[in-house]
């Protein structure tokens, strides 16, 4: 679950971006942009804690292909570097490596998991000796 | 379920997904973002100048090339911050996983060596490039770049586990389900019974 708490630091760098950058006030679909997919990333991050939703946390790479090209637009669209553009591209690349990494990224996944704990019960009980086997029967 | 997990995978006689195996490449991989960092605080302007005690202003000469602020406008962003995520990737992707991932989680071994060797290739490549190209050199380019090579040599045998693994998979059952199921480590009898198939090693 590392990388959702990852996750939810990105998505507070986001809702923070506005303020850190200087956006306008009256720059309403910038805002709404930022705030709007900073609670997109917490939420599916937090989603992802219940096993029946643990792959929520892939919401957020809709929204970081979103936030990188919505960066590029603005980054071709202006001549000079506009440090808000670079700021949606880090954050959508960022969010990205993240997002790909499962929940319970250092298990294995749900089936051989299920496998691998069969296989153990089997080894355990062929490991038991019987009631019935010769050796109890002699001792 | 630890001795499960840790299994020496074909066709090597250790285990490349241990963490003894992984860790050593995360941190390098970080010590490689770092610098990629530092040289991207130069270019966004956060700090006046860059350490090299080798070329001196060369480096900065280099960071602040035609080619560097061509790149900037094309992917909107530097350079080095790209490197420097591209490292962040190498962490992230070697953290991520069991002890078993080459066969648990081939996907995910399958990105971690396309962000390791042929984008750590290429950028070794652009960096050495680049004192032909810019006529300068930059002593911390070229050691990210050395950085690169070298993960590229500690990575390789996990990928290529996965891949052989994928081979066996293939192999047996020549179904494309059974081979993709594999490959986003969904469990299969197939998949499990060759994953430690013997005599894989000399397969």
């Amino acid at each position: 679950m590392w990388a959702r708490k990852v996750e939810i630091g990105i998505a507070l760098w986001l809702a923070a971006s506005p303020f850190v950058f200087g956006y306008a006030r009256d720059d309403v679909g910038r805002w709404v942009n930022d705030f709007g997919c900073a609670v997109l990333i917490a939420g599916a991050a937090l989603l992802s804690h219940a096993s029946r939703f643990r792959r929520a946390h892939l919401v957020s790479l809709a929204v970081a292909a979103w936030l990188v090209g919505l960066g590029w637009n603005l980054a071709w669209s202006t001549e000079n570097p506009s440090p808000i553009a670079e700021n949606w591209v880090g954050v959508g690349l960022v969010l990205l490596i993240f997002a790909i990494v499962p929940s319970e990224a250092l298990q294995p996944p749900m089936g051989w998991r299920r496998t691998s704990e069969r296989r153990i019960s089997e080894r355990k009980t062929a490991s038991v000796p019987s009631r019935n086997s010769p050796s109890t029967l002699r001792g | 379920m630890t001795s499960e997990l840790d299994v020496a995978a074909p066709p090597w006689p250790y285990n490349p997904s241990a963490w003894s195996q992984r860790i050593p490449i995360c941190v390098l991989a970080l010590v490689a973002f770092g610098i990629s960092v530092y040289m991207a605080l130069y270019q966004w302007r956060l700090i006046d100048s860059v350490w090299d005690p080798v070329f001196g202003e060369q480096s900065m000469r280099v960071l602040d090339s035609d080619v560097s602020h061509a790149m900037r406008s094309w992917v909107g962003f530097p350079d080095a911050a790209l490197g420097a995520l591209a490292y962040l990737g190498d962490a992230v992707f070697g953290l991520a996983g069991s002890t078993r991932r080459w066969q648990y989680r081939p996907w995910l071994v399958v990105l971690f060596g396309i962000d390791v060797i042929p984008l750590g290739v290429v950028s070794a490549v652009l960096v050495v490039m680049q004192g032909a190209v810019v006529g300068s050199w930059c002593f911390l380019c070229l050691v990210t770049a050395v950085i690169s090579l070298i993960l590229v040599y500690w990575a390789y045998d996990e990928v290529w586990s996965s891949v052989r693994y994928l081979q066996r998979v293939w192999r047996e059952s020549r179904s494309i389900h059974v081979l993709w199921d594999a490959f986003w480590g969904r469990n299969h009898p197939v998949a499990e019974s060759v994953a430690l198939e013997p005599g894989a090693a000399s397969a």
